[in-house]
């Protein structure tokens, strides 16, 4: 009996994200993408879902806080910048975007070895802090090839018409969201997520817990990577301070906590909701809404700390050892 | 019967979604040793951390000294004088022996005896006489145990709850052990004993049960469950 | 660039620099390692909360003509009460959820802060100008500037006063225990809230003195704060967490480290250098340089 509710309910779910997928592929073609705020707020909600996405297969299913996201997210957008400029590659180029997600799943890798073998979770949460820093401080230092503070200004006349990105960040955020939901449910995933909170007990029964974290960094770092690429390629403008800004890793954290840590759905609710509630700020509170944004941070761990969609449930278990 | 010191009625506790414990019962008169028995993982641990105010019952009620304390916070409870030591000793080991001694008594109620409480333990504990400035976590198992009772007592507990005072001690401080909680008793504390070494606990003991996947299964005189052929089945022959 | 070595006097110059500046990290890092060792929050807004204090003492001696140095009397205690409002207000409740909720609310704290500064204060760079702020010591040919000097006194006696409650005081024992195992210091009548409050009231008052000895001795803005919490968490890692005395040598450390990483290359390879050994420390010694085996030592 649970086993077919269960399924029926999936196929529910299945048929609801085609119809919400098929809807979202009509929008362009139904409202004038030239003129319509939607697309535009669609396009940023989409990316913001692939980068809540991506921090929430590290940390939210893994349980390894990390707060580098935006430096992978700003070394894909460097990559295409530098790429770019020398004409190594094309305006929004598969491949090239590819090279981008690549490199940052690289660095990931690279950086993912020695400290989650090293490191208990708060320490991780600072190396991986130190990371984004690090970056931001090599490309303001990068002389000729990052062109130091003022960044990379790219040929923004090869701009038409958003569709292109619209269309490339809703496949970013179906790709998040579909490789999270591989992820996790693999054997391996699913052990790991029973055992999110005991490491000792994940170890015990024979999981390789250092070897799937670090391919979860990596696949983060890979979209995050992907997500600064087509970033790069909508601002037109590459520079350190804005593309390795800890918004790229901080909002979309939010995003999660705000729709729910370690679900699938979570992340996806937080990411809408909350680019539209900074929209509606920016619009409406253009001078005062960094502070608005910083209130709202506040307010939302404060009053909905398990998320929305956990809300909806109404099922909230809390940690009883927490004290 | 006089009123109990401790009562416990139909207590049910949840960790997280799973019932660890399922109506358990018991009263512990003052003066007396009381000792609950079982394997690991019987929920011997979560009885006493509930009663400590650690862990919240789901069901049940705990009169101490005829009033309620479930629900209370533990440090309310320690105050009413309810001290627990824990399972791994409830020791700062990055703190001293001295320094571990005025914790224990930093309850409203103890804090100010503490000068004279402190002389007491160092009267009744070697160890803290010669060591009081060493840390806590450089001390060998033994003293570990030994300072632990003497924290707890720090707070002039009513009822002491000590959580496998034996585990991981050689047979010969183990014995020591023992005896300092037969000098306690004779002193008039009362004791809630939890021990899977159930021979030498069962001896110490004037009242018992035995709890089994978190239900007690048998009760009586420490007397009679020694001599119980169920326990001996059980227990005793796998031990010792 | 590096094939000559400097004088000697040079080099003094230059850990005398990088000592004094790294006092300011080291005093911010034993307010984060505090508040760390209690509640497991990294308060990324330690270093925002030091800026605002920095603005107090700033705007007490420009509307009021207060005295710098005067106003710790006045910013320390103010900064204790902020900072035990801060924890009733915006961690209480939300302390037990981990940490994602706790490090987002620092995190909306300083977004909430910086801007309001910037709105309210205006974004320029300010610093207090008193007769005596460009006055230096000469000793044995070294220049020692008078309030790096006094901030770097303000640190140490800050220190030394966190140090001496934490290692004497009955409350600051129950700290102390409280950071080594909560669950334990329940045990003995301790309740998290009574630590918690107290914690992050001495951590904010730190960065209030802290706050003071910035406004006297260096330039500030209000985005200043983030990146010096960056530096107070580096010197945290260096100093190992839950250790006063090492958050202010890891401080110390990081300051010397920066002045002659400046001297050498330039200095944005300086901040690139702290971050990498940051880095390198965290995966090779996270325990930190300084630590001596237990966790809680003052």
């Amino acid at each position: 009996m649970k086993t077919m509710g269960q399924n029926s309910k999936s196929k529910r779910r299945l048929a609801l994200t085609v119809v919400v997928v098929a809807l979202l592929t009509a929008v362009p073609g139904v409202l004038d993408p030239e003129t319509s705020y939607v697309v535009f707020l669609l396009f940023s909600a989409f990316i913001y879902v692939a980068l809540a996405q991506a921090w929430n297969l590290v940390s939210g299913y893994t349980g390894q806080v990390s707060l580098g996201n935006h430096a992978f997210f700003g070394l894909g957008a460097y990559v295409i910048a530098i790429g770019w400029s020398r004409g190594l590659i094309g305006y929004l180029d598969p491949l090239g975007m590819l090279l981008a997600g690549c490199a940052a799943a690289i660095l990931g890798i690279l950086v993912g070895i020695p400290l989650l073998s090293k490191l208990r979770g708060d320490y991780f949460a600072l190396g991986t802090l130190g990371l984004g820093e690090i970056l931001r401080l090599v490309t303001i230092q990068g002389r000729a090839l990052t062109a130091g503070p003022t960044g990379i200004f790219l040929p923004s006349s090869s701009f038409t018409t958003i569709v292109p990105y619209y269309f490339m960040a809703l496949f970013l955020a179906l790709l998040a969201t579909g490789v999270t939901y591989y992820m996790v449910k693999s054997n391996t995933g699913l052990a790991l997520v029973a055992t999110r909170d005991d490491e000792a007990a994940a170890a015990a029964i024979g999981i390789n817990i250092l070897k799937f974290k670090v391919l979860a960094f990596a696949v983060g770092a890979f979209l995050a990577g992907l997500c600064g690429a087509l970033q790069a390629y909508y601002v037109f403008h590459v520079e350190p301070q804005g593309f390795f800004s800890l918004s790229w890793t901080i909002y979309p954290v939010l995003m999660c906590v705000l729709g729910g840590v370690g679900t699938l759905t979570g992340p996806v609710v937080g990411a809408v909701f909350l680019t539209a509630a900074f929209e509606v700020a920016k619009y409406y509170l253009p001078e005062i809404h960094p502070i608005f944004s910083g209130l709202l941070i506040i307010l939302v761990i404060m009053f909905l700390p398990n998320g929305l969609v956990r809300l909806r449930r109404g099922r909230i278990v809390r940690n009883p050892k927490a004290a | 019967m006089a009123n109990p010191l401790l009562n416990v009625v139909d207590l049910n506790v949840f960790h997280g979604e799973a019932q660890a414990l399922w109506d358990i019962s018991f009263q512990i008169q003052a003066g007396e040793v009381f000792a609950i028995i079982g394997s690991n993982g019987a929920g011997k641990s979560t009885i006493l951390k509930t009663l400590a105010g650690l862990l919240r019952p789901s069901a049940g009620r705990v009169e101490f000294l005829g009033s309620r304390i479930d629900g209370r916070s533990a440090a309310r409870i320690v105050d009413l004088g309810l001290a627990l030591v824990p399972e791994g000793r409830g020791l700062f080991s990055g703190l001293t022996v001295a320094e571990n001694l005025e914790l224990g008594a930093f309850t409203k109620r103890a804090r100010p005896l503490m000068k004279q409480t402190m002389e007491e333990m160092a009267a009744t504990f070697q160890i803290i006489r010669i060591r009081s400035d060493q840390l806590a976590g450089k001390m060998s198992g033994g003293e570990q145990q030994m300072l632990a009772i003497a924290k707890a007592l720090m707070s002039k507990p009513r009822l002491l709850m000590l959580d496998e005072p034996s585990l991981g001690l050689a047979p010969l401080v183990v014995k020591t052990v023992f005896e300092i909680i037969a000098t306690l008793k004779q002193q008039g504390v009362t004791i809630l004993l939890v021990e899977q070494n159930i021979h030498q606990a069962l001896r110490i003991a004037d009242h018992a049960c035995v709890i089994k996947t978190g239900r007690i299964t048998l009760v009586g005189t420490g007397k009679e469950l020694l001599s119980d052929p169920e326990i001996h089945k059980a227990y005793m022959g796998s031990l010792r | 660039m590096l094939d000559f070595i400097p004088p000697i006097d040079i080099l003094l110059q230059l850990l005398i620099n990088g000592v004094l500046f790294g006092t300011m990290y080291g005093i911010a890092a034993i307010g984060l390692s505090l508040i760390f060792g209690t509640m497991r929050i990294v308060f990324i807004a330690q270093g925002t909360m030091i800026i605002l204090a920095a603005y107090g003492s700033f705007w007490l001696f420009n509307l009021w003509s207060v005295n710098p140095y005067v106003s710790i009397l006045i910013v320390v205690p103010a900064s204790l009460i902020v900072g035990s409002g801060l924890y009733q207000v915006l961690f209480r409740k939300v302390a037990r959820e981990g940490q994602f909720p706790t490090l987002l609310i620092a995190f909306g704290l300083m977004a909430l802060l910086e801007n309001l500064m910037s709105v309210v204060f205006s974004a320029d760079a300010r610093a207090i100008q008193t007769s005596y702020a460009a006055y230096a010591l000469t000793f044995m040919g070294l220049k020692i500037s008078f309030t790096r000097l006094m901030a770097f006194v303000m640190a140490v006696a800050g220190t030394v006063g966190v140090a001496f409650f934490l290692k004497k005081t009955l409350l600051g024992k129950a700290v102390r225990a409280a950071s080594e195992n909560l669950e334990y210091a329940m045990l003995v009548g301790i309740t998290p809230h009574m630590v918690n409050t107290l914690t992050f009231a001495i951590g904010i008052g730190l960065a209030g003195l802290a706050g003071v000895a910035t406004a006297t001795a260096y330039a500030f803005d209000p985005f200043s704060g983030f990146v010096f919490s960056l530096k107070a968490m580096i010197a945290l890692a260096l100093g190992g967490m839950g250790n006063v005395v090492g958050a202010l040598l890891g401080g110390l450390l990081l300051g010397v480290i920066e002045a002659f990483g400046a001297f050498f290359l330039s200095g944005g390879w300086a901040d690139v250098i702290s971050y990498a050994v940051f880095l390198l420390v965290l995966m090779f010694k996270p325990e930190g340089l300084f630590a001596s085996g237990t966790s809680a030592k003052p």
